[in-house]
């Protein structure tokens, strides 16, 4: 469950029962600075074409763990509106928005690129969008800008690296895929069906296997346990309905009427994350 | 031990080609959803099991279309099948989800073909999730030819996919329908 821009400030209003499955007479108000970010997240268009961004609730973030058929350790987020799993989120994205603030990927490269740092790994980048250093939900433009920027570097005719003419077919391959956004759109949906492909032996992309599926290796980073309206972009997964976290913009606590924090806990045992406000007045 | 590659599969268009399995997809022109359900395991084709002679028929498709199709079995749920032979797994038929899951794939220029002997999980799942498709969805019948009720529902998700429905063939036909279907 999603909720729809609101026209004015004071429509901006969320029912209690869809954040909290209990009946009570009461209404959380998001804060004007969260829609203040999403407005302004909006308008500036840092979701990507393929990507989502709205306000989520999230009530439950799990332990990151290592899970088969993914790279990275990844930890699932509960939502209680339709009582599962519905996000999945990288320890990246998490440390990325809860201990230090680092700068995007994109950022880092172009950074690089112009202080002539060591290049990313160009010949071992498993996707087209890995070896143009850009996120899958890159535009022409930054795949241009990329691909500009990484010719200057690796072009036999001025280059200096020893692979240089390796490098240069691969930089020069990507970038004539995914510069055509009809064939980047294509490639997205390899992407995708590639990943699902991993699910046949039992990963967490599997169909047949609940996302809080055995894990492997011991448990790691876990953020904070609270509970939000949580300003995200995302992208759908071939699991419906477990969305992809790109990226966390905004963490709005839910915070009831009488100034009590919603809270979340699991106990050993349960099926869903207990939920309680504490705090404040009551 | 060789692994199993059907000619002209997307890991066999892969692997010739030397490019990843995704981009080996974004060549692709179709995708081909094919029910391994458990009626398909009716051993009414001749002594073999239907699932056996539409395997023998998509890996004849693959050959003759090397690269151009994409297999997803299901039944209760769905699987790609990058190799091209799609596996009996004799569950039920649920439609909706294997849908769902070829859906990432919708992109422009991209067929679905189903290929089922009808009677989903969920009739009016698989169809509400067959509108919301930007491509064409046909589909082919291969069950009994007095089998109206599946025949039927195949050409009410071929509508709702804004595609063709094919169901006069036989299964030993298949792949040559697809052909048909995927030049037309």
């Amino acid at each position: 469950m999603t909720y729809g821009k609101p026209q004015h400030i004071s429509e901006w209003k969320i029912p209690w029962t869809s954040l909290t499955g209990q009946q009570e007479d009461a209404e959380i108000v998001l804060e004007d600075s969260m829609m203040r970010a999403w407005s302004a997240a909006k308008w500036a268009e840092q979701a990507g074409d393929s990507q989502m961004l709205d306000v989520f609730p999230v009530h439950y973030i799990g332990v990151c763990k290592p899970r088969e058929g993914v790279k990275s350790p990844v930890a699932y987020g509960w939502d209680i509106n339709i009582k599962g799993w519905r996000y999945l989120f990288t320890e990246e994205v998490l440390r990325r928005f809860f201990d230090e603030q680092p700068k995007t990927d994109w950022q880092k490269t172009q950074e690089a690129l112009v202080k002539r740092e060591p290049l990313h790994d160009i010949l071992g980048a498993e996707t087209l969008f890995d070896v143009l250093a850009l996120e899958e939900a890159a535009t022409p433009q930054q795949v241009r800008a990329a691909y500009r920027a990484l010719v200057k570097r690796v072009h036999p005719d001025v280059s200096d690296e020893p692979e240089a003419r390796a490098l240069f077919e691969k930089v020069d391959h990507a970038y004539r895929v995914l510069r055509d956004a009809k064939k980047a759109a294509r490639y997205r949906a390899g992407l995708k069906l590639a990943k699902a492909e991993a699910p046949r032996y039992g990963g967490p992309f599997s169909w047949g296997a609940a996302p809080t599926g055995q894990a492997t290796g011991a448990s790691k980073y876990q953020s904070p346990r609270r509970c939000g309206l949580v300003l995200m972009s995302v992208v759908e997964t071939v699991i419906h309905p477990i969305l992809l976290v790109k990226n966390i913009l905004r963490w709005g606590d839910i915070i009831n009427t009488q100034g009590q924090i919603m809270t979340a806990s699991w106990e050993w045992g349960a099926t869903e994350p207990r939920l309680e406000f504490i705090g404040g007045k009551r | 031990m060789k692994e199993l590659v059907v000619k002209g599969s997307l890991m066999d268009a892969s692997q010739s080609r030397g490019v990843t399995m995704a981009e080996a997809i974004m060549e692709a022109e179709a995708i081909v959803l094919i029910d391994m359900s458990g009626s398909m395991g009716a051993q009414d084709m001749g002594g073999k099991a239907r699932y056996e002679v539409a395997q023998e028929q998509l890996a004849r498709l693959q050959g003759r279309m090397p690269g151009a199709v994409g297999v997803i079995s299901f039944s209760t749920s769905p699987v790609f099948v990058p190799d091209g032979i799609p596996v009996f797994s004799a569950g039920s038929t649920n439609l909706a989800r294997a849908l769902e899951f070829a859906k990432v794939a919708d992109v422009e220029g991209m067929r679905f073909i189903v290929i089922s002997d009808g009677f989903p999980d969920s009739e009016s799942l698989a169809l509400d999730v067959a509108r919301r498709y930007t491509n064409k969805i046909d589909t082919v019948f291969i069950g009994p030819a007095d089998d109206t009720i599946g025949q039927d529902f195949l050409r009410q998700l071929a509508a709702a996919g804004g595609g063709k429905s094919v169901s006069d063939i036989r299964l030993v036909e298949l792949a040559r329908a697809l052909q048909l279907l995927l030049e037309a």
